[in-house]
């Protein structure tokens, strides 16, 4: 009597122990598969970048293309501050002008190289960013986007009205030319486009690199938490202001850098061009719609929007100016009703199904 | 030695005094019940404690030093944990990733604080939810993170805010457990409560506070047959005489 639930339970339990084992194992070959399969197609979509230049002969697509790195950059560099930690800059065109003057203003009075212009920009918009973000930071919501739009205009303003600063030539409202008598690696010009777009698309790789270490590093995780909680992120030992001002950094030196490259690729500048709410909202808008806080949303964002900015302007741009942000705005108003974290996440989802159908293709192939 | 103590503590509110000249004492490895009517200023006290705002008058002493004033997340690497009445979880991320950001509070390696996220959600047999987004828990579960994120950062004291409002009579024993589980680590715990079998049952002591004023002191026997306790949450009426 005793005896035969004893032998039952135990006949039961091997076979459940071996499974579990077997499971665990598959499910880790599963993982290992799913891993490469990511893996290759991220490198396809690599030499694919890289060959781009080659299959494209069109300098007009070209432009077009190297404008979508180009915002994705620059809303990856945002997503640093604007998306892991949970604020709304809206006035990040003005770290753009600050790198695209700095650079040009020291290469066309001084003959310095754009290429270490432009890290003394960044220096200098971090310093920019510090004095915007040290007393705002702590706000929250709408007052922390009304501050920084409201310092991105008062720079706007009076670079428009100065000539001078101190020994440096704005040339207010009139912008700054830069005569393309220099050609080369050195002096950062070029008559064709094909080196702007593989420097613009070195500059969004390392981009999207140092986001995903940040996602992943102790900073990462105390951005998230400050921006989701931040009553329960200090009682978990987060200093979330100081969390938020490394980001804001971080951010202000990056977007710099791009205002360097926007200075180099259109060799024109003026306060109007850089210093803008169009480019700070479109970048805004390009975030939210991508999926603010995540890796892939701002790229995706840009590759989605950007195209209807340049067609829209191509097609309207004489009868309704502007009429690219409207389409934003209606975009924006249905991807907040429907996708409220941005579009990247029905798209990571759809990505996750096809991976996992080839992985299982794969294993069933390998057991045949 | 004490880990805790409070010496006439005192804070005010523009015209309100939330809590009045309040001293107490906790020996390590001790659990304190804190209990009050409504509005008593328990959960004031807890927050001068906790370094949410600074207390107006007297001292706070945690391990030897006064830490009035001192900020939330560093009294969190000093050793002082809290957990939040109205549950706060990182709704949009997993329970593992909630507890990881409580596990940097030691470490800046991401592979340490998340192989020490997981040993206390085992440690709480809540390592089968570990991959859960935090806003698909229960109540329960939620409360159950709250302490798990703290137990992550290490703390010598734990302070638990009404950690079982809320609960079914079942999950309050499962939390009792897991509470006297804690002492059992050696680790010195102030709750707030106002589930009165549960704080009966946990607390070594109690200290009872009405109108912010230590009004009773001493074992949970001694202070449910208090005749000033008894006034404070049944009425005068009901005083024995």
């Amino acid at each position: 009597m005793t005896g035969k639930p004893m032998t039952g339970t135990g006949r039961n339990n091997a076979p459940c122990e071996t499974d579990d084992a077997f499971l665990d194992r598959s499910a880790l070959a599963r993982q290992v598969v799913k891993d490469t399969i990511s893996k290759v197609l991220l490198g396809a979509v690599l030499i694919l970048m890289l060959a781009l230049p080659a299959v494209i002969s069109s300098p007009t697509w070209l432009h077009i293309i190297v404008l979508i790195f180009f915002y994705a950059y620059l809303t990856t560099s945002w997503n640093m501050v604007g998306g892991f930690a949970g604020v709304l800059p809206l006035g990040h065109a003005v770290f753009l002008g600050i790198g695209a003057y700095t650079s040009t203003v020291l290469s066309l009075q001084y003959g310095i190289s754009p290429w270490l212009g432009m890290f003394v920009g960044g220096v200098l918009a971090v310093a920019a960013g510090m004095v915007i973000g040290l007393p705002t930071l702590k706000m929250r919501g709408a007052y922390f986007a009304l501050a920084t739009i409201a310092f991105s205009e008062g720079v706007r303003v009076m670079v428009e009205n100065i000539e001078y600063l101190g020994p440096f030539k704005l040339n207010g409202p009139r912008g700054l030319q830069i005569p393309p008598l220099n050609i080369g690696w050195a002096n950062f010009m070029f008559s064709s486009k094909v080196p702007y777009y593989y420097i613009i698309l070195a500059m969004l790789l390392i981009i999207l690199f140092l986001t995903w270490v940040v996602s992943r590093s102790k900073l990462g995780y105390y951005l998230t938490a400050g921006g989701e909680e931040p009553e329960a992120a200090q009682a978990l030992g987060v200093n979330v202001s100081r969390a938020k001002v490394i980001a804001m950094a971080l951010s202000c030196f990056f977007t710099a850098l791009a205002g360097t490259f926007y200075a180099q690729f259109s060799l024109f500048i003026h306060p109007k061009s850089t210093i803008s709410l169009d480019i700070s909202f479109e970048i805004a808008f390009i975030a939210l719609i991508g999926g603010r806080g995540s890796i892939a949303g701002p790229v995706l964002g840009a590759l989605l929007l950007r195209p209807v900015s340049d067609l829209s302007r191509i097609y309207f741009g004489d009868i309704l100016p502007g009429m690219h942000l409207v389409i934003y705005g209606v975009v924006l108003i249905l991807v907040m009703i429907y996708q409220p974290r941005g579009l990247q996440e029905p798209l990571t989802r759809i990505y996750d199904r096809v991976i996992n159908r080839m992985a299982d293709g794969f294993i069933k192939g390998g057991y045949k | 030695m004490n880990l805790l103590e409070l010496k006439g503590v005192t804070k005010q509110f523009g015209g309100l005094r939330a809590v009045d000249k309040l001293s107490l004492s906790m020996e390590k490895g001790e659990i304190l019940g804190l209990i009050g009517p409504n509005g008593a200023g328990k959960s004031t006290a807890f927050n001068c404690i906790a370094g949410v705002f600074p207390p107006t008058k007297g001292e706070v002493i945690f391990d030897g030093q006064v830490i009035n004033g001192k900020k939330p997340w560093d009294l969190c690497k000093r050793g002082l944990a809290r957990t939040f009445q109205i549950v706060k979880p990182f709704a949009s991320k997993s329970v593992l990733y909630n507890v990881t950001v409580g596990a940097f509070a030691t470490t800046s390696s991401r592979a340490q604080a998340e192989a020490k996220a997981i040993k206390v959600l085992e440690l709480l047999n809540f390592d089968d939810k570990k991959d859960t987004k935090s806003s698909d828990l229960t109540i329960a579960d939620r409360k159950r993170l709250e302490i798990a994120r703290a137990l992550a950062t290490e703390p010598r004291l734990l302070l638990l805010d009404e950690v079982m409002a809320g609960l079914r009579p079942a999950e309050v024993d499962e939390m009792v457990e897991i509470i006297r589980f804690l002492r059992g680590q050696g680790i010195t715990i102030l709750v707030i409560e106002h589930i009165m079998r549960a704080i009966m049952a946990l607390s070594d002591r109690i200290v009872v506070i009405h109108f912010g004023k230590k009004i009773a002191e001493g074992t949970p026997q001694a202070v449910a047959s208090d005749e000033n306790v008894i006034k404070a949450y049944l009425g005068d009426e009901y005083g024995v005489s």
